[in-house]
């Protein structure tokens, strides 16, 4: 790569690194485990800035990048979790506030793709279309899966949504 | 619309482990290794590179040059006799010197990793190795499949390579070694970008070949060393070891072998295809 490339793709990955970092926590839950990820992601996208530098939606591009990463994690052995695994309780003083608790235990008991829908379409704020573009999956899946996270985060706010 | 909900689920992010000028390092040097294991697998087994067939005659002079050490006026070393390339399509074959290898290529890898590690240990008890993997030791490959392009009559390319990270004290640099078996081709400097030094080297057994040096960036941060040795009339093989070396901030290469040391390790007769 070109001393200039390397400099374009350097001030990328360092603007994207925080939030990143936050959207690989909420799929993983593991901050080391997320700093790998982000790792594995930027590396992936050095190896191809040639080509991604001038997409339409970099980010977008990259997001996908991360969540296959950990998807592809996932399927290791060594990486498996049981996502019937019950929630470990908040030790914070005083316990947590009902909707972050209600989040958290949502997060924690979905399977890993379905976990990727809520935190694409409800954190990233991606369409159903983005979502279903990232995942390989049909609308119609994201939709259904979205659905229980959607549920529990209308509870969790106490808010009418627009899906 | 949950943006900030999703937000104090996360909390307050530790610092970061993820280093940038790290990850960069880490690509560069892997994107090296995979042109130089590519280019050097092919150029040690078919001599495609051989821009100027280089015929190395002259001992080299009282030891070895430091890596660095004699420029070179020209593409070609001094004390050499340039032959024209061979015309392409009429390359004489058979491609190799020596008998088939037997070996099966399972034990080989390990035979020959282990041998890598010896060769290197020999010349620098020091030495630490650490693969892309983890590993303390060499990644080892195998390349037994015939070369596009080739005339009829599978010519095949027959190399093992080990790569990994060699670490001396603070010095650390890419390390490659390639086993290889030897055809009536011969490599030289002409052609070949960069190069800082090239001089000759005659081995104690009638090795004959060269050691190279080469900057690969323009503001000479990065760093090769490249050493062909044949071993065409000990061993019907040919020996390639590569080593590439980032400068720290504001620094030269430094590598962690000297150009004495990567000769030796060349020389070393364990890594033959013929035990």
């Amino acid at each position: 790569m070109l001393r200039a490339d390397e400099d374009e793709y350097r001030q990328f990955v360092v603007a994207r690194l925080e939030p990143l970092r936050r959207m690989a926590f909420l799929l993983c839950r593991n901050w080391h485990t997320a700093d790998d990820l982000v790792s594995i992601t930027f590396g992936k996208l050095y190896r191809r800035w040639g080509r991604a530098r001038d997409m339409e939606n970099l980010d977008a591009y990259v997001r996908a990048i991360l969540t296959h990463a950990w998807l592809d994690e996932r399927r290791r052995p060594w990486r498996r979790e049981d996502a019937t695994d019950p929630v470990p309780e908040s030790v914070a003083p005083g316990g947590e506030p009902p909707d972050v608790a209600m989040l958290r235990r949502l997060l924690a008991a979905v399977p890993p793709r379905q976990r990727a829908v809520i935190v694409l379409r409800f954190y990233c704020d991606l369409s159903v279309a983005q979502t279903a573009d990232i995942l390989g999956i049909s609308e119609g899946a994201v939709k259904s899966q979205a659905a229980r996270g959607l549920e529990a985060l209308r509870q969790a706010t106490a808010q009418p949504v627009e899906e | 619309m949950y943006h900030d909900l999703f937000e104090r689920v996360i909390g307050d992010a530790p610092p970061s482990t993820v280093d940038i000028e790290v990850l960069v390092c880490g690509q560069r040097r892997a994107a090296r290794r995979r042109i130089a294991g590519t280019v050097a697998a092919v150029v040690a087994t078919t001599g495609l590179l051989t821009a100027g067939a280089l015929t190395v005659g002259r001992p080299a002079p009282g030891g070895h040059t430091p890596l660095f050490g004699v420029p070179v006026a020209s593409a070609t070393a001094p004390g050499v006799s340039v032959t024209p390339p061979p015309t392409p399509g009429q390359t004489t074959y058979p491609p190799f010197v020596g008998p088939p290898v037997t070996e099966p290529s399972p034990a080989a890898r390990q035979r020959l990793e282990a041998a890598m590690r010896h060769a290197v240990l020999a010349v620098a008890p020091a030495a630490a190795f650490r693969t892309g993997n983890g590993a303390s030791g060499f990644d080892m490959r195998h390349v037994d499949q015939p070369i596009a392009g080739t005339p009829p009559g599978n010519i095949p390319s027959f190399t093992y390579s080990g790569t990994t990270v060699v670490r001396v004290g603070i010095r650390q640099g890419d390390l490659s070694i390639l086993v290889a078996r030897a055809g009536p081709f011969r490599e030289g400097c002409g052609g070949v970008p960069g190069v800082a030094t090239c001089e000759p080297v005659t081995g104690p057994r009638g090795e004959t070949g060269f050691l190279l040096s080469q900057v690969l960036a323009s503001d000479h941060r990065e760093a090769q060393y490249h050493l062909w040795l044949d071993r065409a009339g000990v061993d019907a093989g040919t020996i390639t070891v590569d080593l590439m070396v980032d400068a720290p901030a504001g620094g030269q290469p430094d590598p962690p072998l000297t150009a004495d040391q990567l000769v030796h390790i060349a020389e070393d007769p364990a890594l033959t295809l013929y035990p």
